[in-house]
């Protein structure tokens, strides 16, 4: 469904909040002060709060036209709550136990998104095959994106933290967090999406072959882009959770894997909006 | 007379590596100095080494020895280097130069961290060794003493000394910057000198799980646990310990590298390229620059702590302008009497020479005329006297007043020697400047 105008004003709105609480961080205001932080927070928070309106006006006005409220039904609700998840991590992190930089790196791919749902927002939805293990997919999908977005964050704060380190271009009292606390957040990011990621392709499989031809995939599902980049993604990542069997692959090298995987995982997401043929 | 030499290399004229290969322990410092002084007789000298500068000060007589290539000849034949490898680092200063370089030195103006008082210690534990061994002498006791007079001064009378940042605390900083908690590390440090204490102490604050102490002597090791706790152990656990440790500071004497790229490369495997962060605080580096490049460690030697101190601290301008200041009006009284000490001797040399002169051609001249009366006799004594002040007093005149103008008096004194054949005065060697303070002569304590 295309969104209206007003809920397209309030996702402008709420870009605009989240972009001033980023604002609101950076070291070139000066030391972070408590209230500083506190600031930044709500904005997040009131950011996510125009989210949230948005989604709740879509979703009755999808209601009051096909009868259907349920969530990720079409582009703009799927990208808004994916953002959603996203700004929940963040505020809820940065306001108990903060990690330095993290809104520098996550929010604008937050506003990337949004700036995305208002692009393809008013796209056609594709059909919906409303099953049990239709939602298990697209939920599971979805939340593993997030961890994984997450991981690639921390990932990538820590490839930079590190070259710096090395290079000793690090101030001594650098805004970043420590290169333990990132490499924690993206591990356990990287648990989470993994196992996410692994009950989404499970439950795929399974409608696929409950289905047999019959989705959007059509008979050679096995062949589609869909399906080889979900696997490569679940290969990238099961490499990252295996350090004991690869001690190499840790530190800056698994950085840098989290990174590919979530290269991997929004090239799946562009094969399936562009895919012909509907790569859903 | 004497002449003021310095020659020597620091953090801005030379790179780490080529410091640490000309850097003097305490005990080649003296052998140095009884080296260059059987080799040049007569010669004052004071050797300062230090992480950041290896500074020869020389008080030699006018047109003597030694020269620049003299010193580094001696540094060729004593530290067995090529002088291709150093010698174009090597700054070469003379007379007010050497006393405005020496009191910036001890002031910690020339320091790669303005106002840092390890450097002030430094020059006194120079001048002191050196003085066990007759290094100093009538010219550079006075300067020394007076340098440390000032670098105290300066530190503690202006704001420059306030606010510091230490290695140790940037190094904690660091170690913030890569480990999250401290409750689950291990701290290691090897070696058990002054440097390794002061930067176990910042670290011990941390509370880190465990610490470890390992240096040759286990005694003194043990004495170091005693402050800081932890467990002391001697050098040859150190593989084990490195495998265990996440934070090694190392702050030996070796003159070799004590943790090498290739054993290093086996314990990294052991510790399954965990992260590890090293500081290295000795001079000459305790571990090879290579093992940096190892997979999860993070290096650091003095110089980068040092400049990112430099880099971080905020040096208030007025600060360091304000003991410039200080700093310049004492360089300007030292030279004041350092001119006086050797102006009134020699001008009284002079007027007896030329008295002596002229009294030993007035006998002469008397016993030619025996018939002379004792009036005439005294009227003669004092013809011979006027003509010599009237001749001796422009010239003494004019000496006095370059000296007055604070102008360089210096020339004119040497060229009184040389054409007079007058001796450099020799106060003595106790003798002390002028302080406002009145404390020059605790200096030397």
């Amino acid at each position: 469904m295309t969104p209206s105008i007003w809920q397209l004003t309030m996702l402008t709105a709420a870009m605009v909040l989240l972009g001033a609480g980023v604002m609101a961080t950076l070291p070139s205001w000066g030391p972070m002060t408590r209230r500083r932080r506190l600031t930044s927070c709500l904005l997040y928070y009131a950011g996510g709060m125009g989210l949230a309106g948005v989604l709740l006006i879509h979703s009755r006005a999808r209601w009051m036209l096909s009868g259907s409220w349920l969530p990720m039904e079409d582009n703009f609700d799927a990208i808004i709550w994916l953002s959603l998840l996203l700004l929940g991590f963040v505020a809820y992190v940065q306001h108990v136990r903060p990690i330095g930089g993290l809104e520098w790196f996550l929010i604008p791919l937050v506003l990337g998104l949004l700036g995305a749902a208002m692009i393809f927002g008013p796209a056609r939805p594709h059909d919906y095959v409303r099953t049990t293990w239709s939602m298990v997919h697209r939920g599971a999908s979805f939340l593993g994106a997030a961890s994984f977005a997450v991981a690639a964050t921390a990932g990538g704060m820590y490839l930079l933290a590190h070259f710096r380190l090395k290079r000793k271009r690090l101030p001594a009292h650098s805004p970043l967090a420590s290169l333990e606390r990132l490499e924690n957040v993206c591990r356990h990011a990287s648990i989470l999406g993994f196992a996410l990621l692994s009950v989404g392709l499970v439950s795929g499989v399974i409608r696929l072959l409950d289905r047999g031809g019959a989705t959007s995939l059509g008979a050679r599902w096995f062949y589609s882009p869909k399906i080889w980049l979900s696997v490569g993604v679940w290969v990238v990542f099961a490499l990252l959770l295996h350090p004991p069997l690869l001690p190499r692959l840790r530190g800056p090298r698994a950085a840098m894997l989290s990174l590919l995987g979530f290269a991997l995982m929004l090239a799946l997401l562009l094969a399936m909006e562009f895919m012909p043929g509907g790569a859903r | 007379m004497q002449r003021l030499m310095l020659i020597g290399l620091n953090h801005t004229s030379a790179p780490l590596a080529v410091r640490e290969r000309l850097a003097f322990s305490a005990e080649a410092r003296l052998e140095a100095i009884r080296s260059l002084q059987s080799r040049f007789p007569g010669t004052e000298i004071v050797l300062l080494s230090t992480c950041n500068r290896v500074e020869f000060y020389i008080a030699r007589p006018l047109h003597g020895q030694p020269r620049r290539e003299q010193i580094i000849e001696f540094l060729v034949d004593s530290r067995g280097l090529s002088s291709e490898s150093f010698a174009p680092h090597l700054y070469h200063l003379a007379n007010r130069q050497v006393v405005e370089h020496l009191f910036c030195v001890a002031a910690s103006l020339d320091s790669m961290i303005v106002g840092e008082s390890q450097i002030l210690g430094q020059v006194r534990q120079a001048y002191e060794a050196a003085a066990q061994v007759g290094g100093p002498g009538a010219l550079l006791h006075p300067l020394f003493q007076r340098a440390v007079a000032v670098g105290k001064q300066v530190l503690g009378q202006t704001p420059l000394g306030e606010g510091r940042l230490s290695v140790a605390s940037v190094a904690v900083q660091y170690a913030r910057g890569i480990f999250d908690s401290f409750e689950d590390k291990t701290i290691l440090c090897i070696g058990a000198g002054k440097m390794a204490a002061v930067a176990l102490r910042h670290f011990a604050d941390l509370h880190p799980k465990r610490l470890l102490v390992a240096n040759r002597d286990l005694c003194k090791a043990a004495a170091l646990v005693e402050q800081c706790g932890g467990t002391a152990l001697s050098l040859e656990q150190l593989d084990s310990c490195l495998a265990e440790a996440d934070i090694v500071i190392s702050s030996t004497g070796s003159p070799v590298p004590v943790i090498v790229a290739e054993r290093f490369e086996q314990v990294a495997r052991q510790r399954q390229y965990r992260p590890i962060f090293m500081i290295d605080i000795a001079m000459p580096r305790d571990i090879e620059p290579a093992v940096g490049d190892i997979q999860g460690v993070y290096l650091y030697n003095l110089d980068d702590l040092q400049q990112v101190v430099a880099r971080t601290r905020s040096v208030r301008g007025e600060a360091v302008a304000g003991a410039r200041a200080l700093v310049m009006s004492q360089i300007e009284q030292f030279v004041q009497w350092n001119q006086t000490r050797q102006l009134g001797p020699m001008i009284e040399q002079l007027y007896q020479r030329c008295h002596d002169l002229a009294a030993t051609e007035v006998r002469r001249l008397q016993g030619k005329l025996p018939h002379l009366q004792a009036s005439e006799r005294e009227q003669l004594d004092d013809l011979a006297r006027r003509i010599v002040n009237k001749v001796l007093h422009h010239p003494v005149k004019t000496l006095r007043d370059a000296h007055d103008q604070q102008l360089q008096a210096t020339p004119y004194l040497n060229a009184l020697a040389h054409l007079f054949d007058l001796q450099s005065p020799r106060p003595s060697s106790l003798e002390n400047p002028p302080s406002d303070q009145g404390k020059a002569s605790d200096e030397a304590k």
